[in-house]
């Protein structure tokens, strides 16, 4: 479970989030919905500690107090950012960091298994299986980055997934894809979801429990489907 | 792979994939047909002459993480050859890189790429000067130079191009910077700590300019 207790996080001068708080149980699915400049990209990286934001308040994850752990003790923890825009990183290989990334959270990588696995996952998404020896997102399209990341979550399995405006660049078919395989993930491992997003396409693919609308710094409607509805009709003005 | 120990100051390679072991301070190094080139340079100084010759091609590949302190590599680009040179270091000490490429003739195609990473303070100068003489034709010429600085250390880097013809496509490109942030949050977010993130980020940077075979070696 994870609770955010009065959030509030500050980059620099400019307050971008004030007095937010909000309760994700075990299994539940969560959206965010917003206009631009609202804070929602920010509270997803701020979820992770990133030391570009200064934040109060306290942050809980399975009754632990996680808002001072430091980046990678959160992600070992299980957390799971998947960005809408992931960066590409020259000379380091899938393969490689995932191999690193296993270590690191203490499973005992056997290479045989690894690669059979990365090659069912490739397969499931429908990328070639040398993705996994190519360099990170590097020269990827918009929709071969946001699959290369979901390669990163099949292998290492989190329990609390932060999808951060993941529909964004994709066609509808990668949309559909990409989807496809989150709900695959999710129907295997049943983790806590927190999507972020501006439209309520990816919504019908990934069904909330809980939608959220955060504006003028906080959460100001919670509700449940129909929510998303209602801001995909009239906007974000009227809330 | 044949390893060919280099002791003697002139060397003609043709048609050949080799490991270079270089352990005199000046060679000069002929190129014929397609040659390529594995060298993990030991050298605490190095002058080295490379001519590559008419309708010929190198691709070169230069490590080292021995601090070396000066080293300097001429290249001749002759007539319709085509030159890949790729040049990745590490140094605890000061050292000077100083790459003269000169294409004095028509049709050739020329790439510099130098990754170099300094640590413990190390002041590191890369100083790479590209010379297209006057009326040569249909050259092209790319270099890409880019230095990583570990601590408080100074990099330095000279991107000069002198360039006398009209009829040529002239490339560079040069960044100095520290360990990139957003690469350390993204690695980190896949739980992976600190000090191996950014051990990833360096080998990766090193790395990009070399290719599998040499990285063997490594």
């Amino acid at each position: 479970m994870l609770e955010i207790k009065n959030l509030k996080v500050n980059a620099g001068n400019k307050k971008i989030i004030d007095d937010l708080n909000l309760n994700i149980n075990d299994g539940e699915i969560h959206a965010i919905m917003g206009p631009n400049g609202v804070g929602k990209s920010t509270l997803c990286k701020v979820l992770l500690n990133d030391t570009n934001y200064n934040e109060s308040g306290k942050i809980v994850y399975n009754n632990e107090d996680i808002t001072n752990l430091e980046t990678f003790e959160i992600a070992k923890k299980g957390m799971f950012l998947l960005n809408q825009n992931p960066i590409e990183l020259e000379g380091i290989t899938n393969a490689e960091m995932l191999r690193t990334a296993l270590n690191a959270i203490g499973q005992k990588v056997n290479i045989f298994e690894f690669s059979k696995k990365a090659r069912e996952i490739c397969n499931e998404l429908n990328i070639p299986d040398d993705f996994l020896h190519r360099e990170i997102n590097l020269g990827m399209s918009g929709g071969e980055k946001k699959k290369n990341e979901l390669i990163h979550m099949w292998m290492l399995e989190p329990n609390f997934l932060i999808l951060d405006e993941i529909d964004s660049g994709l066609d509808v078919d990668a949309l559909k894809v990409v989807s496809e395989s989150i709900m695959k993930y999710y129907e295997k491992f049943k983790p806590s979801i927190l999507i972020i997003t501006h439209h309520k396409k990816l919504l019908e693919y990934i069904k909330p429990d809980y939608v959220h609308i955060l504006k003028d710094k906080t959460i100001v409607k919670s509700g449940d489907y129909k929510l998303a509805d209602y801001v995909e009709e009239n906007g974000f003005n009227d809330i | 792979m044949n390893i060919l120990e280099v002791n003697s100051s002139n060397l003609i390679l043709e048609d050949k994939v080799c490991k270079l072991d270089i352990n005199i301070e000046k060679l000069n190094l002929e190129i014929s047909g397609n040659v390529c080139i594995y060298d993990i340079n030991r050298c605490k100084n190095l002058e080295l002459n490379i001519i590559v010759n008419e309708n010929s091609n190198l691709t070169y590949y230069m490590y080292s993480d021995n601090n070396f302190e000066t080293k300097k590599i001429n290249i001749d680009n002759k007539s319709k050859s085509k030159t890949n040179f790729n040049y990745s270091f590490v140094n605890d000490k000061d050292c000077k890189l100083e790459i003269n490429n000169n294409i004095f003739d028509n049709d050739i195609n020329s790439d510099i790429k130098v990754r170099g990473v300094a640590k413990n303070k190390s002041n590191i100068i890369i100083d790479s000067n590209g010379y297209v003489k006057k009326d040569t034709l249909n050259n092209e010429f790319n270099e890409d130079l880019r230095g990583l600085n570990l601590d408080d250390g100074i990099v330095k880097i000279y991107p000069n191009m002198f360039i006398d013809s009209n009829d040529v496509i002239a490339n560079h490109n040069s960044t100095i910077g520290n360990v990139n942030k957003d690469y350390l949050f993204y690695l980190n977010s896949k739980g992976i700590d600190n000090d191996t993130s950014t051990k990833l980020i360096v080998d990766g940077f090193i790395n990009s300019v070399l290719d599998d075979n040499i990285k063997e070696y490594l």
